[in-house]
């Protein structure tokens, strides 16, 4: 087993490489590698990927490693951003790996939404994993998206799902009444958004900037319109790369004219996460009314939020929702993050890479 | 090399639980069945730790036995 690095500044001449076309499985896609190029808090000899290769060299393992930015302090810190291990060649492979990520970031990592086996890897290693709760609220029917994904045999029932779906939302989905608040889709902060978010300094986990926005907002990690090679490439990754449609938006949103809350959403494929929001405490109200007239207007099918402001609201059960489902989170971080604060910090649904996707 | 060999001895005792663990240079993961892969990462963190060096991910992997560790910890401390 042989072990191989590649840096930031490498990447995307990684996935032009004739090793990356023949390989058997792709660590990382060609979307990934150009956003992770165009990374404003990566350097190009930060490492991105470490690849474990058996004799033959064949990717048997990979790990992934995100160079991000905290409110915590000015030192760098890292998100991991995969894991994964052939389940039959690479078992070796999964420590190393690990052990290679904790050395490569001085353990500055932070882990965003765990699966139970990995948390207790983390927990074991000397990190915190703590759970975090968030929601999501079903505002239309959408059976002939969900039901094919859950079951091949309604696949073939797509054309009778639709009008189904069409029927349903007529009779159950209600449009949004108030109008109080508006929302706006901005393309950047600015100077009053920007002294707006200096108020919410001890909770925000990942600082928000124009910066920061323009990066996600242009360099997204998936593809709505896969040409050959992606497509082929599709099948030799495991982590999520085509989709239908997929945007990343800013909304300032007012009040009589007064800025009161700010939100930075995903809408993939219909279903909207709200990756970062911040507003005043009286204002949750408003905020989400603004949400949910965006959502209605987009015809959004889902909302996920892990804002617990945002959550209370929502069990108020004063919005038009259809359904909704309690979601969990694992997030694991060093010990002395404890010291810096992140416990008034919020973890929300764009930490880390979630954004991208 | 013995006075390390007994600090290696506490650390392990730690990590893999078990209070009555005795070592000797050619201790493997064969005797011991907690000494997994996991637990194999989290004793050289503890190394590590503990005499405040660093092991290269070549060095991790090529460890065999207690014997090869002490081997290249000596070289570091």
């Amino acid at each position: 087993m042989i072990f191989r690095e590649i840096k930031v500044g490498e990447l995307v001449d990684f996935v032009h490489s004739a090793f990356y076309k023949n390989a058997n499985i792709v660590p990382i896609t060609p979307q990934r590698a150009i956003s992770q190029a165009n990374n404003p808090y990566a350097q190009p000899k930060d490492v991105a990927l470490v690849l474990a290769l058996n004799n033959k060299e064949e990717i048997i393992g990979f790990i992934g490693i995100l160079p991000g930015k905290t409110t915590l302090t000015e030192d760098r810190f890292f998100w991991n951003s995969c894991w994964w291990i052939d389940p039959e060649k690479g078992k070796i492979a999964a420590m190393p790996l690990f052990y290679s990520m904790l050395k490569l970031t001085k353990s500055n990592l932070i882990f965003f939404d765990l699966t139970p086996h990995t948390a207790s890897i983390v927990a074991k290693m000397g990190f915190i994993t703590n759970n975090i709760t968030g929601t999501k609220i079903f505002l239309r029917f959408n059976l002939n998206q969900i039901l094919p994904r859950k079951y091949a045999f309604f696949k073939l029932m797509k054309p009778i799902l639709t009008p189904i779906d069409v029927g349903l939302n007529l009779i159950f989905v209600k449009k949004p009444t108030t109008k109080a608040s508006a929302y706006n889709v901005v393309k950047q902060f600015d100077a009053s958004m920007e002294a707006f978010l200096k108020k919410f300094k001890l909770t925000m986990l990942t600082p928000l900037d124009n910066t920061f926005f323009t990066w996600v907002s242009n360099y997204s990690w998936l593809t709505t319109q896969p040409n050959e090679f992606e497509t082929a490439i599709a099948k030799k990754y495991y982590f999520s790369y085509v989709t239908q449609s997929f945007v990343v938006e800013l909304l300032k949103i007012t009040h009589q004219n007064e800025l009161i809350g700010i939100v930075v959403v995903t809408c993939r494929d219909a279903e909207m996460k709200i990756s970062y929001c911040f507003f005043d405490d009286n204002a949750t109200e408003k905020v989400l009314e603004a949400i949910f007239n965006y959502a209605y207007n987009k015809k959004i099918t889902t909302i996920t939020t892990f804002h617990p402001k945002l959550e209370e609201e929502l069990k108020l059960k004063k919005h038009a929702v259809l359904f909704s489902k309690q979601l969990n989170k694992q997030v694991g971080y060093p010990k002395k993050c404890n010291t810096l604060g992140i416990t008034t910090r919020l973890f929300q649904d764009g930490e880390g890479d979630a954004i991208f996707t | 090399m013995e006075e390390l060999l007994q600090q290696i001895q506490i650390l392990m005792r730690k990590v893999f639980e078990n209070k009555n663990l005795i070592i000797t240079n050619e201790t493997s993961a064969k005797d011991i069945a907690e000494w997994n892969s996991l637990n194999h990462v989290l004793l050289i963190t503890e190394i590590e730790n503990k005499f405040n060096v660093s092991f290269s991910l070549d060095e991790m992997i090529s460890f065999t036995n207690v014997g090869d560790i002490l081997a290249c910890l000596k070289t570091k401390i």
